[in-house]
């Protein structure tokens, strides 16, 4: 072996024949290429907590880069643009931020909204099953097909159920506690009606009930401040990545460009470009979509009589759901749906609407938010949009929301419509110029 | 074919350094900044020092080794590429299979300027024919630049038409002196 390399022999430093130092370096890049690889599967899994504030803060630049755009056109120069555009972001959080946790419910809103909405739900499906005071034997439906459904109430209900620390808290809400007003008679009703099984089971036997009155039962275990300073930390990222970006002037995709072998230097530009536009106008346009669908079920949620704030609440998820292709309106329609569950009475302006049809309501809503996004948002707004196979849709959604919970739910899609654009670009210039 | 990196450093380097240095347009290649190629390249002439300045922060600095193809005949031209130190040669595969060469171009050159009109296929390969240094300007730069600095973009666009217009009289008039010749 060493009879080939006579510059070892001599004791002179190795010199690699062409044919060797060609294999060397394939080695190298591939051993580095892998290291690369590896090292960042394993600091985006470490590090997933940040990539939501990350993907927010790179998509508010994204949709501000034509603003800074034209600011310079206009004449006003970078920096002021990009301090116009920041101090928008910065207010538009705070103000997005705080409306969110005014409509938000809060501690005694949330016990009460889940004692409503499992007794509403029971007494609808006997109600549905002719499960009456009465009639015990329920309808045709239930006859067929009452054992499974009853398991399936049964397992919402287990979901549904207050936990004895939240049963405690209610109580003490019940008769007043932290300055908040008592919890009418009527939901404390349903409270005993559904814990009604929970109490001659458990609580009455432990005698719970009675150990509770004195204590100051606070659900949360942290304090306030340390949830604050938690997000803090983590949403911090956000403004420094979108401000970075405005004040990056191309440097980052200098820097990956310069790294390109020369022969593929031209195509990646070419690449490059040509993603970034795909991209950028994918996320404008979503974007755009999103805030109409949030805005029509804002409207029409109101005009068949839900309540302002969750009109609000509900328009604000469906417009992020609606990211997501065919499960966007399911979840719209989930959650109103279930507001209309526990709705004890309707301020609709159509007379026809009673709180026994508001779910007929909702389901209308959705079907002319679905029919105005597909005839009018979708064409006009995100115009060829990329489309993704509905297999693909679904994967990619259960996928995202195991590997990375609710971020990975909405973002799931993003996330393929770039890679798919990214990939389909790539081999696409790469034939037109001849490397593949 | 192509000349060595030795070869032609030795010819390029002037007789009298002293005086060289003085009344030559022409810099080392690693001496030369990249505002003071953009200036002298003809496109970038009527645009200010700030103005320059706005280009030079968006051109690409490349590194071609004799023999590397800075583009190929037939690929879709994305930039244009203002030699920065070195020599590149214009070549176009012959019939017999050789190349034959059309020009050779030095610092201060530019190539492939159609590139920043759209994405036609390139009519010519360029080799380095020894190590070079190159400035690539990227057509879509171009454009983002007629959105955001409309001045500078036109003002280019003036000289890349002066160019072209030039290009055109001295093909025209090319064909025409061949055309004689057959008559």
């Amino acid at each position: 072996m060493n009879e080939d390399m006579p510059g070892r022999k001599q004791g002179h430093p190795l010199i690699l024949r062409a044919d060797t130092r060609k294999k060397t370096r394939r080695i190298v890049f591939t051993i580095t290429a892998v290291v690369v690889v590896l090292t960042v599967g394993f600091l985006v899994w470490s590090l997933r907590p940040i990539i939501l504030p990350i993907i927010v803060g790179t998509f508010a630049a994204y949709i501000c880069f034509p603003l800074l755009s034209l600011f310079l056109r206009i004449g006003i120069p970078r920096p002021a643009g990009i301090l116009i555009l920041f101090g928008a972001f910065f207010l538009a959080v705070m103000v997005i931020a705080n409306q969110i946790g005014s409509i938000m419910p809060d501690e005694r809103e949330w016990l009460v909204l889940r004692t409503r909405f499992q007794y509403k739900l029971n007494e609808r499906y006997r109600n549905f099953m002719g499960l009456g005071e009465s009639e015990q034997t329920g309808n045709i439906i239930y006859k067929y097909f009452g054992n499974d459904l009853n398991r399936f109430m049964d397992s919402i209900n287990q979901v549904l159920h207050l936990n004895k620390e939240e049963r405690l808290l209610f109580m003490k809400y019940r008769w007043g506690f932290q300055n908040k007003p008592r919890i009418k008679d009527r939901y404390y009703e349903y409270f005993l009606k559904n814990t009604e099984s929970l109490r001659s089971e458990d609580e009455f036997k432990n005698g719970a009930f009675d150990e509770g009155k004195g204590k100051n039962g606070d659900l949360k275990k942290e304090s306030n401040i340390a949830v604050v300073m938690e997000a803090i930390k983590l949403w911090i990222i956000t403004p420094l990545v979108f401000l970075f970006l405005l004040i990056d002037d191309g440097e980052i995709k200098r820097f990956f460009v310069s790294l390109v072998p020369n022969p593929y230097f031209e195509v990646s530009l070419a690449v490059f470009d040509k993603v970034n536009g795909a991209i950028g106008n994918y996320l404008r346009g979503i974007l755009i979509e999103s805030l109409l669908v949030g805005i029509s079920y804002l409207i029409l949620l109101s005009i068949i009589g839900f309540e302002l704030k969750f009109a609000v609440m509900i328009g604000l998820i469906a417009g992020i759901a609606n990211a997501i292709p065919l499960l966007g309106p399911a979840i719209a329609l989930a959650i109103g749906s279930s507001y209309a569950l526990i709705a004890e009475n309707v301020d609709s302006i159509l007379p026809f609407i009673t709180p026994d049809n508001l779910i007929i309501a909702v389901a209308a809503c959705v079907l002319i938010v679905m029919i105005m996004d597909s005839a009018l948002f979708q064409p006009f707004v995100v115009g060829g949009a990329v489309q993704i196979h509905p297999l693909a849709v679904f994967i990619g959604v259960i996928g995202g929301s195991i590997l990375f919970g609710f971020a990975g739910l909405i973002l799931a899609i993003p996330t393929i419509v770039v890679l798919k654009e990214s990939i389909s670009t790539l081999f696409r210039e790469l034939k037109n110029y001849y490397i593949i | 074919m192509i000349e060595t990196s030795d070869t032609n450093k030795n010819k390029q380097k002037p007789v009298n350094a002293f005086w060289g240095n003085i009344f030559s347009r022409f810099k080392a290649a690693e001496n030369i900044t990249t505002m003071e190629v953009l200036k002298l390249c003809p496109l970038f002439q009527r645009l200010s020092s700030r103005e320059l300045k706005k280009v030079a922060g968006i051109v690409y600095e490349r590194s071609y080794q004799a023999g590397e193809y800075l583009f190929e005949k037939d690929q879709p031209g994305a930039a244009m590429f203002i030699i920065k130190g070195g020599m590149i040669k214009i070549i176009v595969p012959g019939k017999d299979g050789a190349d034959a060469e059309l020009a050779t171009l030095s610092p201060e050159d530019f190539v492939g300027e159609l590139a920043l009109l759209d994405d036609t296929p390139r009519s010519a390969s360029a080799r380095a024919a020894e190590r070079t240094e190159a400035l690539a300007f990227f057509r879509e730069d171009l454009n983002e630049m007629l959105e955001t600095y409309p001045v500078i973009a036109s003002k280019i666009l003036r000289e890349l038409s002066i160019v072209i217009g030039q290009r055109l009289k001295a093909s025209n008039e090319q064909l025409y002196s061949k055309g004689i010749q057959h008559e």
